[in-house]
C-alpha cells in the first residue's frame, strides 16, 4: 500500500474525531512515514510497519474513547443490485413518503380549521354584545340581557379556544420538525 | 503486560524520552521500544493527552523540506516524573509485601 492510500484509509477510520484532531493524527503518521523513508525504507516498507489503516484507526479510537467509523465502500455487485432493484425500492420509498406527506397535510389542515373556528368566537361575541345592547335600548330587556350573556360566553370560549389552538399548533409544528430531522438523519446516516 | 498498568507507565516513558531535550515522534518510538512495545497508534494519543495536560509543548520545525513536530517537556512534566518516582517507592513496598506473603505460604 502506498502512503496516499494508507493516509486516506486512516482519515476514513477517524471520521468520528473532530476535524482538527483527525488532521493532527494524519500529519503525525505522514511525518512518521517520511522519517522512516529518510532512514532508508521505501514508501511501501514504511507503511507496512503499521497495521492496516482500519487497525490503526481502531487503536487510536480505542485510546481516545470513541467508536470507530465503519463506512465501507460499496462493492460492484452491491451497486448493480441497487440499480436493478431501484424501480421497486424507489417507488416504495416514494409511496411511503407520499403517505407521510399526506398525513402532515391533514394535520396542518386540521390546525387551520381550529384557527378558523377561533375567528368565529370574537365575531359571535361582538354580535351578541351589540345585538343585546340594541335590544335593551329598544326595551326588550330580558332578551337583550340573554344575548349579551351569549356574547360574553362566546368571548370566554374564544379565549379558551385560543389556548387550545396554540397548544395544537405547537404540537403539530414540533412533530413536523422532529419528523423532518428523522428523515434527514436517515439520508445522512447520522442519528 | 496488563493494559491499564502499561498505559500509566507509557505516559511516564514518553515524558522521560524528552526529559533531557526535545525529540520527535519516530525517534521517541525508537528510544522507548527496547523497553516497552510502543507504536504510533499508542504514542500519538499519549502525546495529545500530555499536551492537553500541559506536561509538554509542541512546535513545528522545517526539516528537509517538510514540517516535523518537536516535543519539549515542561516543568509540570518534570514534576510528573518526580511524582512517579515517589509513587514507585510505594509500589516497591507493595511488591515486597506480595512476594514475602507467597514465600511464607510455601
Amino acid at each position: 500500500m502506498n502512503k496516499k492510500k494508507f493516509l486516506s484509509g486512516l482519515k476514513k477510520g477517524l471520521r468520528n474525531l473532530p476535524r482538527a484532531e483527525r488532521k493532527k493524527y494524519i500529519d503525525l503518521y505522514s511525518e512518521s512515514i517520511a522519517d522512516r523513508i529518510e532512514e532508508g525504507a521505501t514508501e511501501e516498507e514504511a507503511v507496512a510497519s503499521f497495521g492496516t489503516p482500519t487497525e490503526e484507526a481502531k487503536k487510536i479510537c480505542g485510546e481516545v474513547g470513541l467508536p470507530l467509523s465503519e463506512k465501507r465502500e460499496l462493492k460492484a455487485w452491491e451497486i448493480v443490485l441497487l440499480a436493478v432493484g431501484s424501480p421497486v425500492w424507489l417507488s416504495l420509498g416514494i409511496a411511503v413518503f407520499a403517505v407521510v406527506l399526506a398525513f402532515f397535510i391533514v394535520l396542518w389542515a386540521l390546525d387551520v380549521v381550529l384557527w378558523a373556528v377561533e375567528l368565529c368566537f370574537p365575531a359571535c361575541g361582538l354580535a351578541g354584545l351589540v345585538g343585546g345592547a340594541l335590544l335593551i335600548i329598544n326595551g326588550h330587556f330580558p332578551q337583550g340581557l340573554f344575548l349579551i350573556g351569549c356574547g360574553l360566553i362566546c368571548v370566554g370560549l374564544g379565549v379558551f379556544w385560543f389556548f387550545l389552538c396554540h397548544i395544537a399548533t405547537r404540537g403539530v409544528a414540533r412533530l413536523t420538525a422532529e419528523t423532518a430531522l428523522l428523515i434527514r438523519g436517515i439520508f445522512t446516516g447520522r442519528k | 503486560m496488563d493494559h491499564q498498568l502499561k498505559r500509566g507507565l507509557l505516559d511516564i516513558c514518553v515524558l522521560s524520552s524528552i526529559r533531557d531535550g526535545e525529540s520527535y515522534g519516530y525517534r521517541m518510538i525508537r528510544d522507548i521500544s527496547p523497553y516497552v512495545t510502543i507504536s504510533e497508534s499508542t504514542l500519538y494519543p499519549i502525546l495529545r493527552r500530555l499536551e492537553t495536560a500541559g506536561h509538554l509543548t509542541v512546535r513545528s520545525c522545517e526539516h528537509n523540506g517538510r514540517l516535523r513536530k518537536y516535543y519539549t517537556i515542561t516543568p509540570s512534566g518534570l514534576e510528573r516524573i518526580e511524582e512517579f518516582k515517589r509513587e514507585w517507592k510505594e509500589i516497591m513496598g507493595i511488591y515486597e509485601f506480595i512476594t514475602r506473603e507467597s514465600e511464607q505460604g510455601e
